[in-house]
């Protein structure tokens, strides 16, 4: 079963030149849900093909009950940003279109650094979807693959 | 398909309601909070409030009596 985003569509101040005038800059950017032991967190991330790692805020780790004190870290860069210093930790996530629901669990990194759009990237997210963005219609599929392991 | 049971009344899921009524909201309706973190309601029909940072944003939904687990983060580019 598939799960169908429409891209969403961040106002622009002047026209987009590249995109015939347009006033629009369409974007992948899904609602998750991430839930921790004490709450969930949902938010706007943005599905990033070029992200190692699924990288949330880590003030976002505090509010759901996530101690990140004695968690792993490491370093997650995506398009067009520095590497940053994550730390990570097991969540569950969840993403849904409205009609179908998906939720499994999943390594994830919290930063400290300013994060305008969580990124969805291979690890914890891409790794277990087969992913199409269609450009025409301006929304993206997502289709669970073998390697998925939530329900 | 639908959705699976949850344990906690604030673990529910977003449902159709909040995409179809969130696509209604037009663009330009947002460039008032460009550069700005937002919270979107959980019906996704209005913006409840809006900070230059996310820990703000908590902060304000709080102080305002909103559970922050129950609504949808985002942030407007200002492009």
């Amino acid at each position: 079963m598939t799960m169908r985003f429409q891209y969403a569509r961040p106002p622009a101040r002047q026209p987009v030149i590249s995109l015939g005038g347009r006033w629009v800059r369409p974007r992948p950017l899904v609602r998750v849900t991430v839930v921790g032991p004490s709450g969930v967190y949902v938010r706007e991330a943005l599905l990033d093909t070029a992200a190692d790692d699924s990288v949330f805020p880590e003030i976002a780790a505090a509010k759901i009950g996530i101690d990140l004190a004695a968690a792993p870290f490491g370093e997650a860069s995506g398009v067009g940003g520095a590497p940053v210093l994550v730390h990570y930790a097991a969540v569950e996530l969840r993403l849904t279109d409205g009609k179908e629901f998906r939720r499994w669990p999943a390594w994830v990194g919290f930063t400290a650094a300013r994060l305008k759009h969580p990124l969805l990237g291979f690890a914890g997210c891409l790794q277990f979807f087969g992913a199409h963005f269609h450009g025409d219609r301006e929304d993206v599929e997502l289709e669970v693959n073998a390697l998925y392991p939530g329900s | 398909m639908k959705p699976p049971i949850t344990t906690r009344p604030d673990d529910s899921w977003l449902d159709r309601t909040f995409f179809d009524n969130q696509a209604k909201v037009p663009p330009e309706a947002l460039l008032p909070y460009a550069g700005r973190y937002i919270a979107w309601s959980w019906d996704g029909s209005r913006i409840l409030d809006s900070a230059e940072e996310e820990a703000q944003l908590w902060d304000k939904l709080e102080a305002a009596g909103i559970n922050p687990h129950r609504v949808v983060f985002a942030y407007v580019d200002d492009l």
